[in-house]
């Protein structure tokens, strides 16, 4: 009995061997090395925070879009959940493996990705982030990102000039504690509207102000957004203005609102600018979002790495994908774009 | 029913059935009259599962042929057995515990009127099926608060609601006790009055020559001998199945009480066992008699720790405290459950780590268990006590009781046990298995072990105890000794005065 | 354990005997299967740079699987093992970090943690007899929020020590992770533990009938709290290997690592059902899921396309099992 356990596991041990023994032909293939793949084929790497997300669906678009234009291979990979750190980690790892020699990654965890990210330039590859900035920024090569910041500033100026006498009382949806995203927007947002000042722009902390009576994280979901708004409705019936981290959330928070009866007292502001959410702002569900372009984040990528491998410069620094708010309730001084802009142009589709 | 009484309504012939490696069945034939109880009786293993699974669709036949009403048939699903009109009351039931009992009876098939269940109808047939059989329950009882033959009822009606032709009846008293065995007998007796041709198998002799007309044994996959139930005797059909004579079932042994190894006084259990006092001695066989719920198994649970009671227990006259079964093991006592699936196997399990379990410190040196020791102890407990298994390898619950049960013995054999507690030990066992364990138990009363049997079958208890203690109500109400002893004196005790 | 489960039968005539023969057989056919399919699909998946980097990517679910294996040997679910590892590794890494304590002891300190948490589940599965998967479900909540609770920050700058484990070393010209290697020792130590220890049988025995079990002279409750505190020890030595192969302590790690954990232990064809498996075959499960994730994102095979198979592979798994086992 033992002998045949013990000729199953070493059976398990020589297929592992005989593997590595095979590994020696073909020593050209050797990952470690940044020497071009077996075959010409230029592979670039998308490595998005999940694979249903449609923010990360219109992202591969691009990338795709852009890869077939430029003939090169581009592999995708995503984690199991937004915050799987691990599953990225082991998409970078294959990828590389792969023979890809430029990466494009949307950190699911800012900073717990960046031992990874630092191994694998070690190794020749360029990576840069796309939509998020890993943290320090200065870990990938280069940034390909909406300023999110200015994406919560737009809202908060809008909010400010729309509001105009009445007295603010604010809930905000936001993300998730530790991540770089929510607190941009959430930051610039109040900041734009006046109430703080001097944030930093790069913070992943939440700034808080008087007039926030209520914060509660939404993870970017429907479902939970809902909950939170309507939390913080039983928490204070006299908000006025909510801000969402996304247009999910933002549409979970008009449901709360709806069902208690004040949709038409409340104004949801956004980020994102997806084309279910701009669809939001044409129903007036939404009065305002920031509108970003992921769909172009990632054809610039694709394009910075496959030119810096044919031999053109590295990419580096922080590149603007833009921003744009759109509304149907122009504001003086704030500028901004209406909703049928919004639609024609949701995430960067021509 | 169309069928003129004794005209023959099945009929298989040349039977046979493969397993990968092993041969189950091989040309069996068997015939069943329309009004015929017709007996099957073979020791475990014989082949007789095997036979009605392939008349009750479960099984598809490899060879040999069915005939119905003289008309060949393909039975290869249970709903061609069903269209047939045969019909099996397994020993587990097939009923939905929350349903009522005209819910399960019209189960799968209730009678619909205007796209509605038609209750009135369902329930006046219900009702009407059970007091053809003589029965008087609610047809709206709900059948989780039946008894165990009052469940067996229900089953019966179902079967006869789906127009039942041929009744098969996988051991019906094995389950039940001698008071609903006899309406069981009344409900067998009319349906077989209604033209039913009836499928019957039990262990218990007694049965076959109460209730059939016919029987046909079987031996080891084989057809024996088809004969009507008058011309032969028990001493017949015990000779055919196992090919040896009733009287050498119960081996010989005369007692030879040494000195007393346990004693137990005052012993008490909550409610179920109370002022219990009892001496055993070496070499001693003591049994222990009585109806079910007289408290003998939970007394039996107690002296192995298994469950918390009050008074005092001696073992060779030192103070013995069990507080868990490790406690009663390390002191030489083994309980044998009752309940050998539930209690007793770790079914899934190989038959050496079912035999060795209780032992392995004996196998272990600093932690770790020497596996060579550990096979050859038990290839010796398998030639032994000649345990039926392809190795040692082989899982428990593939094997039949008789085999299931000596692994069970090689387990408390191979950890020295002094005092032994079988509760039932030869329960579901067939004849040939059970008379080797008579023997293990003499042997093992040889060698100055003390057992303690619990026994319902009275032939078993007069046969095997040197003492006989009668339980009744928590308590022993009489003890016998084996000379004194009779099946109605015990009676008369475990059942009380009301009754005797 | 594999030697005591195995039902040796000499009927070899179908597929479903061969895996009846060993539980083994299955599982490590599928796993034979899809390393020859993918080395004729990429030319990229034979070398040793990539087995050993699929052992490397395997071992931290690999190692939570062996705690995994134990529990569901003994008819339990672990739900919290994800969540437990997390709290470790968030643990010892700012104990180092944050509290600048001797990196040894910061992760015998995180390890300890995860064994409160075994001993945890464990008194509370015996002690008041409550179903594994509730017990779990509540503790994989508690653990989960005491980890948010201690830090939302992610845990970087870590001392040397707590990275060795991602350290790799050569045989050959093929890199390999003492990480993977300390893996496949836990396995070896499991597999004669199970098979050669009274204590191993006792898992097997409480799995398939703990009354049984204790009416043959086992101490269950023993048996049940050693087993889930010798899981909780897996979870904190797969902590101290996820924080070396990511480089930090992750406060969002382990989500969703309980349901992979479980993949691989049924993948490698243990019953959930109790007393029926091999810690052999969780390895290979474990290598089965590594295997088509790599594979698949070699070939350039989108994600979800691995989940999608994943699935698959578990119910084919399961439905191999039963139909073996029924007559």
């Amino acid at each position: 009995m033992s002998l045949k356990r013990i000729a199953l596991l070493a059976l398990v041990v020589v297929l592992l061997a005989a593997c590595g023994g095979a590994k020696t032909e073909a020593p050209a293939a050797a990952p470690e090395t940044a020497a071009p793949a077996a075959s010409d084929q230029i592979i670039v790497g998308l490595i998005t925070k999940t694979e249903t997300n449609p923010f990360f669906v219109k992202m591969k678009e691009g990338a795709q879009a852009e890869a077939d234009k430029l003939g090169v291979k581009l592999l995708t990979g995503a984690g199991a959940k937004d915050g799987d750190n691990e599953g990225q980690v082991t998409a970078l790892e294959n990828m590389i493996n792969a023979g890809a020699k430029g990466i494009l990654i949307t950190p699911s965890d800012t900073k717990a990705i960046v031992p990874s990210i630092e191994k694998a330039r070690a190794q020749g590859v360029v990576v840069i982030a796309l939509d998020t900035a890993t943290d320090p920024q200065e870990a990938v090569d280069a940034l390909f990102a909406t300023d999110n910041f200015k994406a919560g500033l737009l809202i908060g100026q809008w909010a400010k000039s729309a509001m105009g006498d009445k007295a603010p009382v604010i809930a905000t949806l936001d993300l998730q504690p530790g991540i770089t995203v929510g607190a941009q927007r959430h930051n610039g947002f109040l900041q734009g509207f006046g109430v703080i000042s001097g944030a930093d722009p790069n913070s992943s902390d939440l700034v808080n102000a008087d007039v926030v009576v209520c914060s509660q994280d939404t993870h970017g979901d429907q479902t939970e957004g809902q909950t939170a708004m309507e939390n913080c409705l039983s928490k204070n019936p006299d908000i006025n203005l909510v801000y969402t981290i996304n247009e999910p959330a933002a549409f979970g928070a008009y449901t709360a609102l709806k069902n208690a009866g004040k949709e038409k007292d409340v104004l949801i502001v956004s980020v994102d600018g997806g084309c279910k959410g701009v669809q939001g702002v044409v129903d007036g569900q939404i009065a305002a979002t920031s509108q970003q372009y992921p769909l172009k984040m990632a054809e610039l990528g694709v394009k910075a790495i496959v030119d810096y491998i044919k031999g053109g410069a590295k990419p580096s620094g922080y590149t603007d994908t833009g921003v744009t708010l759109i509304t149907d309730m122009a504001q003086a001084g704030v500028d901004g774009q209406n909703s049928a802009y919004g639609v024609a142009n949701c995430w960067g589709t021509k | 029913m169309s069928n003129a009484p004794g005209s023959v309504l099945l009929e298989m012939k040349g039977i046979g059935k493969t397993f990968p490696g092993v041969k189950a069945l091989q040309g069996v034939n068997l015939s069943v009259r329309a009004g015929q109880v017709h007996a099957l009786l073979g020791e475990n293993g014989a082949g007789k599962s095997t036979l009605i699974k392939i008349l009750s669709g479960a099984y598809s036949k490899d060879e040999g042929q069915i005939f119905f009403e003289g008309k060949p048939v393909e039975i290869k699903s249970p709903q061609d057995a069903q269209a047939l009109g045969i019909s099996t009351i397994y020993q587990e039931f097939n009923l939905a515990p929350h349903l009522t009992i005209a819910e399960n009876i019209f189960l799968g098939h209730l009678p619909k009127k205007g796209g509605l269940v038609d209750w009135a109808t369902a329930k006046a047939r219900a009702a009407e099926i059970l007091s053809g059989l003589g029965v008087d329950l609610s047809v709206d009882a709900t059948t989780a608060t039946l008894s165990v033959a009052q469940q067996q009822i229900v089953e019966i009606a179902k079967a006869l609601n789906r127009k039942t032709r041929v009744l098969i009846m996988d051991e019906p008293s094995a389950v039940l006790s001698e008071k609903d065995l006899e309406n069981l007998f009344r409900v067998v007796r009319t349906l077989q009055k209604e033209g039913i041709g009836i499928i019957y198998i039990s262990h218990r002799l007694k049965e076959i020559f109460e209730l059939a007309d016919e029987v046909t044994v079987l031996k080891d996959g084989r057809y024996v001998d088809t004969r009507a139930v008058a011309d032969v005797t028990m001493d017949d059909l015990v000779r055919l199945m196992i090919g040896r004579d009733l009287q050498d079932v119960y081996p010989k042994r005369t007692a030879e009480p040494g000195a007393v190894l346990f004693e137990a006084k005052n012993v008490a259990r909550s409610k179920l066992v109370h002022d219990v006092s009892f001496q055993v001695h070496a070499g001693e066989i003591i049994g222990f008699a009585g109806i079910t719920g007289s408290g003998r198994t939970e007394l039996m649970r107690t002296i192995f720790g298994a469950d918390p009671y009050s008074g005092d227990m001696q073992i060779d006259g030192k103070p013995y405290k069990p507080r868990s079964p490790q406690d009663a093991i390390k002191h030489g006592v083994a309980l044998v459950t009752e309940d050998r699936k539930g209690q007793g196997l770790l079914l899934k399990l190989p038959v050496f780590t079912n035999t060795t379990i209780s032992g392995l410190k004996r196998l272990t040196r600093g932690g770790i268990i020497n596996l060579r020791a550990e096979l050859e102890l038990v290839k010796t407990m398998i030639r032994q006590l000649s345990i039926k298994t392809p190795s040692p390898q082989f899982m428990v619950v593939n094997m039949s009781g008789g085999n299931q049960q000596k692994v069970i013995l090689a387990r408390w054999l191979s950890v020295g046990t002094r005092i032994f507690i079988m509760d039932e030990p030869t329960r579901g066992i067939d004849v040939g298995s059970k008379s080797e364990i008579y023997q293990i138990m003499a042997d093992l009363t040889k060698q100055g072990v003390g057992i303690i049997m619990i026994s319902s079958e009275l032939p078993e208890v007069l046969g095997m105890s040197d003492r006989i203690m009668v339980m009744r109500e928590g308590t022993i109400v009489k003890e016998l000794a084996r000379a004194e002893a009779s099946e109605e004196r015990i009676m008369y005790y475990a059942v009380g005065s009301e009754s005797a | 354990m594999s030697a005591v489960v195995s039902t040796v039968t000499k009927r070899r005539s179908s597929l479903l005997s061969i895996v009846r023969g060993s539980p083994v057989m299955g599982p490590l056919a599928a796993l034979i299967l899809a390393c020859i399919f993918f080395s004729f699909k990429t030319d990229r998946f034979l070398t040793g740079a990539n087995l050993s980097l699929i052992l490397q990517q395997v071992m931290v679910v690999g190692t939570l699987a062996i705690g995994q294996t134990l529990v569901i040997l003994t008819s339990g679910i672990d739900l919290s093992n994800g969540s437990v590892m997390a709290l470790g590794g968030v643990v010892m890494t700012s104990l180092a970090v944050d509290h600048g304590l001797n990196p040894v002891l910061a992760i015998l300190l995180g390890i300890l943690v995860c064994i409160l948490f075994g001993v945890m589940n464990g008194a509370l599965v015996t002690g008041i007899r409550l179903p594994a998967f509730i017990v779990t479900l509540g503790t994989l909540n508690i653990a989960y929020a005491l980890t948010r609770i201690y830090t939302t920050e992610t845990i970087s700058g870590l001392p040397s020590l707590l990275l060795f484990f991602g350290n790799t070393f050569k045989i050959g010209t093929t890199q390999i992770t003492y990480g993977s290697v300390l893996m496949l020792v836990l396995y070896a130590i499991t597999w004669f533990v199970l098979r050669s220890t009274p204590a191993g049988r006792s898992v097997y025995a409480v799995g398939d009938n703990p009354e049984a079990a204790r009416l043959a002279g086992i101490n269950t409750t023993r048996v049940l709290i050693g087993v889930y505190t010798t899981a909780a020890l897996t979870y904190g030595i797969a902590a101290l290997l996820l924080v070396a192969r990511t480089g930090v302590g992750d406060p969002q790690a382990g989500q969703t690592s309980n349901l992979e954990s479980i993949t691989a232990v049924v993948l490698g064809g243990t019953s959930l059902f109790g007393g029926r498996g091999t810690i052999i075959g969780t390895l290979i499960g474990a290598l089965i899921v590594g295997v088509f994730r790599n594979g698949l994102q070699l070939m350039g095979v989108e994600s979800i396309y691995q989940v999608l198979i994943t699935g698959i592979l578990v119910i084919a798994a399961v439905s191999i099992d039963q139909l073996s086992h029924r007559k």
